[in-house]
């Protein structure tokens, strides 16, 4: 058996991961070959290295920098913000009034009363604005004789009080 | 909070990936900052530790296939770990070790950025190999594969200095 293939299985032999033949095959082969058994030992050396290989502080420049690093703003924070905007506070006020209106209304134990006042008030407002229709037609018909004779004489004043000559 | 737990962490897997102790501390700050962009991302109940490695390794290896970082060389090992590195009591065997780890620090240059990142994990870090094939995305025997190529290659490393220290 050639050394590159024994060689090829010493790692995970050091780990005891090879079949009970290929364990038996590079533990014959490294009796008997200096060059394999040495790199058995390094490997083994050179693990025990690595797992003490030291960790270092990172710095108080480095933490320094980490702490300044901005935290991004989510998105929530970023709608809620939205309504905070100065431009938006009288919309706001007027929201909260609304819903609060609403929300004496919606939550008031005598809630059928106030629908009928609001019922009444509805209908007593029609009936006014159909009232006022009704004069406002009779004003015209009224001014429609006239008309023409205010349009003349609007023609016919001077705005600037001189005469044509 | 998460700079005071993770910093050191990340700081370390960043160092003995690029090797540049500046490198390190810019990559370690670009990390965070990508950390606070996609903590919202993150499911809570999920491991929080396994999660940010895994966005360590792949800014890493992202930024490694960006930048080509094998063209550069590493730190030298006196410069900052030398001083950090601990031992036990008998100064011989802390000399012999400290050399074997200045050799492994400077042979981690000359692993593919996959197979360094498989042995920084499972060998200096200290995953386990089903953590490592999570944190790296690929099955477990890929990352065994990996890291038995990766220490092996190292070992080679140090046989091939032990060889001409004899020859002297």
């Amino acid at each position: 058996m050639s050394c590159n293939h024994i060689q090829e299985l010493l790692a995970a032999y050091t780990e005891n991961d090879l079949s009970a033949e290929d364990k038996a095959l590079v533990e014959g082969h490294v009796q008997s070959c200096r060059e394999c058994a040495s790199l058995l030992s390094l490997l083994r050396e050179a693990d025990e290295a690595l797992a003490a290989f030291p960790q270092i502080d990172p710095g108080r420049e480095l933490i320094e920098r980490l702490i300044a690093i901005p935290i991004p703003k989510s998105r929530f924070r970023t709608f809620f913000e939205m309504f905070r905007k100065p431009s938006l506070q009288p919309v706001m006020a007027a929201a909260t009034i609304f819903l609060a209106v609403l929300s004496l209304y919606l939550l008031n134990p005598d809630r059928k009363q106030i629908d009928k006042a609001i019922i009444r008030t509805f209908h007593r407002g029609i009936g006014q604005v159909e009232k006022l229709y009704a004069e406002a037609g009779s004003v015209t018909d009224t001014l429609g004789s006239y008309a023409e004779n205010v349009f003349v004489s609007l023609k016919s004043i001077n705005p600037l009080g001189r005469s044509k000559d | 909070m998460l700079i005071d737990l993770f910093s050191k962490k990340v700081f370390n897997m960043a160092y003995q990936f690029s090797g540049s102790y500046q490198e390190a501390q810019d990559l370690t700050q670009d990390i965070f900052v990508k950390l606070h962009h996609t903590l919202p991302k993150y499911e809570f109940g999920k491991n929080f530790t396994a999660w940010l490695i895994t966005l360590t390794k792949n800014y890493l290896i992202d930024e490694y296939r960006r930048t080509k970082w094998e063209k550069k060389n590493r730190d030298d090992f006196d410069d900052h770990l030398r001083v950090a590195s601990s031992g036990t009591d008998n100064p011989e065997d802390n000399l012999l070790r400290t050399e074997r780890q200045k050799l492994l620090w400077e042979g981690l240059n000359r692993l593919p950025a996959d197979i360094r990142m498989a042995v920084i994990l499972k060998e200096i870090q200290g995953k386990s190999y089903d953590e490592t094939a999570e944190i790296v995305g690929v099955p477990i025997g890929t990352v065994k594969s990996r890291v038995n190529r990766g220490r092996l290659q190292l070992a080679r490393i140090l046989q091939n200095v032990k060889e001409i220290a004899d020859e002297l």
